[in-house]
């Protein structure tokens, strides 16, 4: 058994990313090319100003493929053909407040891409509304997505809004669905690649579905939507694969990482049901995040005692 | 304990393991390598012998000395590989993974192996264990695998507590190592005749044997070895144990065989247990029936920067850097995953089972991505990347907590880790740090002991001479306010 280095895994991951970006080029056109050029642009100088200014070596640093990571997450998770500067803002934001200002690689306790990205969507609500999938016919050019009818159609039962709004896939959000689908095959290849832990994204899609069916009642006008329709809607596949799963930002014993993503998953389907963002991804990440080092604290101990023989502990 | 019992007394086929240790992890090495004879011992010019803390030599600079002649008096002796003067006594860097300096005596030899004649028993039963375990003293036996326990202790220990099996110990410690495998395939008697004395020694009844299922070579010199020996009330059983790293650590082997999981710092004397590697008993034997002392061993040699890789005898105090090919190599003192880096001036020692010499690392490190790789193959079980953050800022309550002195530094973790981060020199480090801190610290709390005794005594004299004095006050007034 060889270890595969950072800088593998980290290629791993960018391959994984491929389907979805992919199929996110097809329906919602090619600026989430642009965006990636850019933020990764952006990722890679900052980075560099960022460690000459802490004094480090820039070279492994920059080789070992985490800012590319990071910034294409950024890029991804933003709508296509953001405007520049906010990428650069995201950009600057995630590697400086989100990475660097913890310590750098390892030491961070939030995601840094979901730093930056929920940076750029505070400051900027309006500037970051997604554009309608091609083929979508709506003649407001800021048409609806799915996540956004739900809120605010609260009076209709579900396939009222079904019916009444064209923002709707075969089981998701039209488009976003095979979006979502696309990423959900990138993270089997990473579970296959054994580059990321099952526990994560099986407990947060769990979690989401649990809530989900809870509120699922059959189609009525407090209805939350059936749990595959949330599976594949917004960035969830995204978010359960690829962002929750970051090592660094999760607890390590693999009873902490289930809490972990359940309540992600958890968080993500209140705020899409009862907050003000019409998908939570990034503030369920975040503050999954900040209760991590509690999870290890208290599930690890238990998990050391559990995994050392009975009377060793004192 | 659910062992298979059988009324036979030797039960010679090869069973799988009854039972499995956590975490481990295959190793691909490729074929292994064919099983070559033990190469002869190359006469050096010069020995380094390490002495112990506590050893007294008995010999003086200028003596001239012959094969087997004590060299030291102490808790484990040393003696002469082979005959020569002795013509220093000085510092030289140890063997030890902590870096530092320790006296050594320099024997220049002669050549000649002019040899002594020896005490030889010929037939052990004949004597009282605490005969034998002197004559085990005065050879010199220490533990061959790793720690190198003095082995009269171990057995005294064992006489103590009371123990009821014997484990031996037949897997290599490391992959790539085949010391015990070659030295079994050449006398494998030997080591059942250790092997039987042991057991006769603390009075264990029974003797599990463990060994990779893949040496077909040692298990059939095994095998011989015991249908060949002479009939005695123990029972013998041999197991094949899983194949993963680090089944051959004693406490691997131990949770494989047994069943039971020792807790940190638990010798396995605690459960009935007595453990012994092959190069031990070897030893132990030679000592017993031959009154030869513990003067050399077999080590294997291995590693792209090696002179001659393979299983050769070494004399203890020989010098490594006769092993290597070329000084560009880094020299690792035991096997290639656990081994730590020594300097070029260090000399074989009773513990050194291998020699590996690679090419030093030209990576650095990359930071801990908390991948969690290092705890899946962590055999104890820990979290090896929570260790390393504590070690790093010396958290001794966290260390505490999350079990560094469990750790059995096997290197698992440091193979597996994607960001090559030298996670067992990291403990290491962190233990020797924390137990010279414990010592300053026990120190200091004996000091505080004693300043508070002093000081309560004080304060204790003082009041009795208070109370003295109050006691005339009160006595003069009462004669003064007398009736
Ligand atoms: S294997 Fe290395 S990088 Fe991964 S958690 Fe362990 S120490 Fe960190
Ligand atoms: S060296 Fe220690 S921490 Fe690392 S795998 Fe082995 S026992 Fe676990």
């Amino acid at each position: 058994m060889t270890a595969p280095d950072t800088r593998r895994i980290m290629c791993a991951v960018l391959v994984a990313l491929l389907p979805g970006v992919l199929l996110q080029c097809y329906w919602f056109g090619l600026g989430t090319l642009t965006n990636l050029g850019l933020a990764v642009g952006f990722g890679i100088a900052a980075e560099f100003l960022l460690l000459r200014c802490r004094a480090r070596p820039v070279l492994p640093a920059i080789a070992d493929g985490t800012v590319v990571v990071t910034c294409s997450l950024i890029a991804i998770a933003l709508p296509p053909g953001t405007a520049w500067p906010i990428l650069l803002i995201a950009s600057v934001t995630a590697l400086g407040l989100g990475k660097h200002a913890y310590g750098g690689t390892g030491y961070n306790l939030f995601n840094p891409a979901m730093v930056g990205y929920a940076v750029v969507l505070v400051s900027f609500p309006a500037a970051l509304g997604w554009p309608p999938a091609t083929g979508l016919e709506i003649d407001a050019a800021t048409g609806p997505t799915l996540l956004e009818s739900f809120k605010y159609r609260s009076a209709q039962t579900v396939a009222e809004v079904w019916q009444a709004e064209a923002g709707f896939g075969r089981f998701g959000g039209f488009g976003v669905e095979w979006v979502n689908l696309g990423y959900l095959v990138g993270g089997l290849l990473l579970l296959a690649w054994r580059i990321i832990d099952w526990r994560v994204p099986v407990a947060m899609l769990i979690g989401m579905a649990v809530i989900a069916m809870l509120g699922y009642d059959g189609g009525s006008s407090a209805s939350l939507g059936s749990p595959v329709m949330h599976w594949f809607s917004g960035a969830t596949m995204l978010t359960a694969f690829f962002i929750a799963t970051d090592p660094v930002t999760c607890p390590s014993s693999g009873r902490g990482r289930l809490l972990f993503g359940a309540l992600i998953g958890t968080v993500i389907m209140m705020i899409r049901s009862w907050g003000g963002y019409p998908d939570g991804v990034a503030f369920a990440v975040l503050l999954g995040n900040a209760v991590a080092p509690l999870i290890d604290r208290y599930i690890g101990i238990v998990d050391t005692q559990r995994r050392l023989p009975p009377d060793s502990v004192g | 304990m659910a062992q298979p019992m059988t009324s036979t007394a030797t039960r010679l086929e090869l069973e799988p393991a009854p039972f499995d240790f956590h975490g481990g992890m295959r190793l691909d090495t490729g074929e292994p390598a064919p099983p070559g004879s033990i190469k002869t011992i190359h006469m050096p010019d010069r020995l380094y012998i390490e002495l112990q803390p506590g050893d007294r030599p008995c010999v003086r600079i200028g003596t001239h000395v012959l094969t087997h002649q004590r060299l030291t008096d102490g808790d484990v002796p040393s003696h002469a590989p082979t005959s020569g003067r002795i013509t220093d006594i000085a510092l030289r860097p140890s063997i030890a993974p902590t870096p530092g300096q320790v006296p050594n005596l320099t024997l220049e030899v002669d050549g000649l192996d002019e040899a002594m004649v020896l005490d030889a028993i010929a037939d052990p039963a004949g004597h009282a264990p605490a005969d034998l375990i002197d004559r085990i003293r005065d050879a010199g036996i220490t533990g061959m695998g790793g720690a190198g326990f003095p082995t009269h202790r171990k057995l005294e220990e064992a006489r103590r507590s009371g123990v009821d099996t014997l484990i031996v110990n037949a897997a290599e410690c490391e992959p790539g190592v085949r010391a015990d495998t070659s030295l079994l395939v050449a006398d494998a008697d030997s080591v059942v005749q250790g092997a039987s004395a042991v057991a006769a020694i603390v009075g264990a009844r029974r003797c599990l044997v463990g060994i990779e299922p893949h040496n077909a070579d040692a298990i059939a010199a095994l095998r011989a070895a015991l249908a060949a020996r002479g009939s005695d009330e123990v029972r013998w059983h041999c197991y094949g144990l899983p194949e993963r790293y680090p089944a051959g650590s004693e406490r691997s082997l131990i949770r494989s065989l047994t069943g039971i999981q020792l807790r940190p710092g638990e010798r396995p004397s605690a459960q009935g247990l007595i453990c012994f590697n092959v190069a031990t008993l070897h030893a132990l034997a030679r000592a017993l029936y031959f009154g030869e002392p513990l003067t050399r061993r077999v080590l294997s040699v291995s590693g792209e920067g090696a002179l001659d890789p393979g299983d050769h005898w070494a004399f203890i105090g020989q010098p490594i850097r006769e092993f290597r090919a070329d000084p560009r190599f880094q020299t690792v003192h035991g096997g290639p995953l656990a081994g730590w880096p020594v300097g070029d001036e260090a000399a074989v020692a009773k513990t050194t089972f291998c020699l590996h010499f690679r090419q030093r690392a030209t990576l650095s490190e990359d930071p801990c991505i908390r991948c969690q790789r290092c705890a899946d193959v962590c055999p104890e079980p820990l979290y090896p990347e929570r260790l390393l953050r504590h070690s790093r800022t010396l958290n001794v309550d966290g260390l505490q907590r999350d079990g560094l002195d469990h750790c059995v530094e096997c290197g698992a973790c440091d193979t597996v880790c994607p960001s090559r981060i030298p996670l067992l020199a990291t403990f290491r480090e962190a233990k020797s740090s924390l137990a010279a801190a414990t010592q300053s610290t026990a120190r200091a709390v004996e000091a505080r002991a004693r300043s508070r005794l002093h000081e309560t005594r004080e304060s204790a004299r003082q009041r009795a001479t208070a109370a003295s004095r109050q006691a005339r006050l009160r006595r003069r007034r009462a004669t003064h306010d007398g009736p």
